[in-house]
């Protein structure tokens, strides 16, 4: 006996649909808990054939499943027609997907994935929206979005994401986002959000090395307890932008490759962190902002207030 | 609240979740701005329960977590 989840018809579920693969074994607390995270995420499991009780198979039972949909029903004034309230949003895009059509890769899925995982240790609503489905009525109820790796980006979605930016959005973007067009050919103009972030892209990140460390140049609260002078060591793989317009933007940049000085022209946002603190996960060290190294982030910015945002 | 603490592996021939109470498990609801929280209760179990409040949050704590429990903060 196992659940699924769906929303709601022509809707896409708000978590990944889950199915019993051995339905005879699947029973119980197991149900009890695929239900729960079902409602959770805003869905409405359904459940399959209780082939055990039909043939008399073991000692399972329908109660697990009779109360979920009895919660359901007793909350339903309050789950009906819910929404979500994420503070973040990650917007994973379409063409970081289809990068390998020029035998690229991209890293927007794992990268995506360390930030959502960062998000939930810090206690801070998160949602996922795939770029395929940006409106600008959706842009319009945002508060902040994530581009975590998110390589390539069309013309399009870089445009919207600007427009939405003026408007007062608050928009993230870590590691090579931008930096590929829809076909997955490397932008030679500076990247899709060159403007909107105040940051250059130079290029494809470098191949990658061995024993690569950074030295944080700048305390921030988001990388404690690496304050400045501390040593992390690194993704081997490095972005090398170049900031424009420095004073009026706002970037945050406190990582320097200890190898290379800044000017050997390596100022960068690799993925230096991704590495080195999601295996402290769980501590104190981890922050949101820690995932992917170096984040940009478009004026006005967001007030990053670490264990403080909750679920509002 | 999710207690998802089930252990379920494959490669260690451990195909099915055990599920085990989680003890005194803190709960911080961010009330919004101008909000007053006004009672809580525990869903699933079907009784109210007791916060405080801290800055801007109703705090409390959960004796024992089962799988899950449905925390429903009232406003004012």
């Amino acid at each position: 006996m196992g659940s699924y989840d769906v929303k709601s018809i022509g809707q896409p579920p708000n978590c990944k649909p889950w199915a019993a693969h051995i339905t005879d074994l699947e029973d119980s607390d197991e149900v009890r808990m695929e239900g729960f995270v079902d409602l959770a995420g805003g869905n409405m499991p359904i459940y399959a054939t209780a082939n055990r009780l039909y043939y008399r198979l073991g000692e399972g039972s329908a109660k697990p499943a009779q109360e979920i949909f009895g919660l359901a029903r007793r909350l339903e004034p309050l789950l009906k027609d819910s929404i979500l309230v994420p503070y973040v949003t990650i917007v994973r895009t379409l063409e970081s997907l289809e990068l390998w059509r020029t035998r690229r890769q991209s890293w927007n899925v794992a990268m995506s994935e360390g930030f959502l995982l960062a998000m939930l240790d810090e206690r801070i609503s998160c949602d996922v929206n795939p770029s395929i489905e940006l409106s600008d009525e959706w842009l319009n109820g945002q508060k902040v979005i994530a581009l975590c790796g998110a390589s390539g980006m069309s013309q399009e979605t870089a445009t919207r994401l600007a427009s939405w930016a003026g408007k007062g959005g608050a928009l993230l973007a870590t590691y090579d986002s931008g930096l590929y067009d829809a076909q997955g050919e490397v932008r030679r103009d500076g990247g899709a959000l060159k403007e909107v972030l105040g940051v250059e892209m130079k290029g494809e990140p470098l191949e990658g090395q061995v024993d690569v460390y950074y030295r944080i140049k700048t305390a921030h609260p988001a990388l404690a307890p690496y304050g400045e002078g501390a040593v992390v060591m690194g993704d081997a793989r490095d972005c090398h932008p170049q900031l424009r317009g420095r004073g009026e933007r706002s970037t945050w940049r406190e990582v320097w490759k200890l190898t290379t000085p800044p000017a050997a022209g390596f100022p960068c946002n690799a993925s230096w962190v991704r590495g080195a603190l999601l295996g402290r996960r769980g501590s104190p060290a981890v922050s949101p902002l820690c995932t992917q190294g170096g984040i940009w982030h478009s004026p006005p910015g967001p007030e990053w207030r670490p264990n403080s945002l909750g679920a509002g | 609240m999710l207690a998802n603490v089930g252990f379920k592996d494959a490669s260690v021939d451990r195909m099915r979740q055990e599920f085990v109470p989680v003890a005194n498990v803190e709960v911080g609801i961010h009330v919004p701005q101008g909000r007053q929280a006004k009672s809580v209760e525990l869903v699933r179990k079907g009784q109210s329960a007791s916060f405080t409040m801290d800055a801007n949050y109703a705090v409390l704590t959960l004796p024992a977590v089962h799988i899950a429990e449905v925390v429903h903060l009232q406003l004012a």
